[in-house]
């Protein structure tokens, strides 16, 4: 009974996620930058492909995710919407499993795998030499994504205010990404090796490339990415099931 | 998409959509597999010349030199441009650079004089270097190069011009025919109709 009460609200909550027109003119937006961005320049190995497709892709996702995940999500709380979610008769930890399922984790899917599955079919000469590296690359770019998710509805779950949580949200993905070319940039100036390596793990999709491309890379910098992560993610798991009020 | 109740076919439309438009420019501004640049050097400007291709992509690059008493090459991983930053160290100075880059073979020509003790410059990069080919006059230096990888010539002028061209052929690339990518999208298109027609019927 509980799988088909949760089942209902995963449906429910991604109908609101992924209504239309909204996610449709993104979907397509997205689509036919990532055909376009796949033959601008020649890329010629998979992972170049997805670095070249992806690193685009993965900044209108981040958009998408900070104005659903963020200051949508308190959109539900203040029109109460949420209480009603938390009537049903599944605990508050599987209610908050299916938010970030429905908020984060699927439209990510969506918006980051159909423009792989576009540049792929674009580019199939080129990704079909090696289809594994090209999907460990899209992969980097998912987790990525939901590292970003992750800050966006811990937000909007502890402010409730859709301002704040939007502000918020964006302030804290330009942040990160500023902070990581701030470093790299230093890095470069004064020649500070661990600057730079910093700065290149801060970038899940950075790490991977030098990995599949040969570049040694140490072990501490695969690790950054999915930390912060699952970090953020218990954090909002635990705030919701135990202190989230609606 | 309001048109579709489902979400499956709303993201066929999508892709379908792409796959047209993309087609479209590919042919029309997508990439092109071959560049090539020529220049004319002075060669009193410096007693040495470095001139490098640096692609984005895997493919075969080729410099030819006229004018030149020597010529050495080697293949680099990285960018050779923050290899001149270090040459500094050795006293080497880069004076009169020329580059130029095009954009959609996704490849950097740059050629730059090295001023400082020529003896030093031949040593800085020894043992790593090879000897160019010579053909008639000119010294002529082809190799394959993987993405994230250029080559360099070092050369030592003997006359006052020194005639350098630079040619680049992309290998390994390839994507979707015009027609193909327009029949593809039509087809997926009426798939997500029918798709869409037929998963709203067993509702």
């Amino acid at each position: 009974m509980a799988a088909k009460r949760s089942w209902e609200l995963i449906l429910i909550d991604l109908w609101d996620s992924l209504r239309p027109p909204s996610f449709d003119i993104m979907l397509i937006l997205v689509a036919t930058l990532s055909g376009i961005l796949s033959v601008l320049e020649p890329v010629t190995t998979p992972p170049a492909v997805a670095n070249a497709v992806l690193g685009a892709v993965l900044f209108v996702t981040s958009l998408y995710l900070a104005l659903r995940a963020s200051s949508d999500l308190v959109n539900l709380v203040q029109t109460g919407v949420m209480p009603l979610y938390l009537t049903y008769p599944i605990s508050r930890r599987v209610t908050s499993l299916i938010i970030y399922l429905t908020r984060v984790f699927l439209p990510s899917l969506i918006l980051l795998g159909i423009p792989a599955i576009v540049s792929g079919i674009m580019l199939y000469p080129v990704v079909g030499k090696n289809i594994g590296e090209f999907l460990i690359m899209w992969i980097a770019y998912l987790i990525q994504a939901q590292l970003y998710g992750s800050i966006f509805i811990l937000a909007s779950n502890k402010t409730k205010s859709t301002g704040t949580s939007a502000v918020i949200s964006i302030t804290g993905y330009f942040g990160y990404t500023a902070t990581s070319v701030i470093l790299a940039l230093i890095g470069s100036i004064d020649n500070i090796g661990i600057l730079n390596k910093i700065a290149n793990s801060m970038g899940f999709y950075n790490v991977l490339y030098d990995m599949l491309t040969g570049i040694s890379t140490p072990l501490w910098e695969i690790l950054v990415v999915p930390i912060i992560f699952l970090a953020l993610f218990i954090t909002y798991i635990i705030y919701f099931t135990r202190r989230f009020e609606p | 998409m309001f048109w579709f109740k489902k979400l499956l076919p709303r993201i066929i439309f999508g892709i379908a959509i792409a796959l047209i438009i993309a087609s479209v420019f590919a042919t029309q501004y997508g990439v092109k597999t071959y560049s090539s640049w020529s220049i004319g050097y002075n060669g009193k400007s410096a007693p040495a010349i470095l001139a490098a291709i640096v692609p984005t992509g895997s493919g075969i690059a080729k410099i030819n030199i006229t004018g030149v008493s020597q010529a050495l090459y080697m293949n680099l991983t990285g960018n050779p441009l923050t290899l001149l930053g270090e040459a500094g160290g050795l006293g080497l100075k880069t004076v009169n650079t020329i580059s130029h880059d095009d954009f959609q073979t996704g490849v950097y020509f740059v050629v730059t004089g090295l001023q400082g003790n020529p003896i030093t410059a031949e040593q800085a990069f020894q043992g790593l270097v090879k000897n160019a080919q010579k053909i008639g006059n000119s010294f002529i230096v082809k190799k394959s190069v993987n993405p994230e990888e250029s080559i360099v010539v070092l050369a030592f002028p003997n006359s006052s011009t020194v005639l350098i061209n630079e040619n680049f052929k992309v290998t390994g690339y390839g994507h979707i025919s015009l027609v193909f990518g327009i029949e593809l999208g039509i087809a997926l298109i009426v798939f997500a109709i029918l798709l869409d027609v037929i998963m709203r019927r067993s509702h």
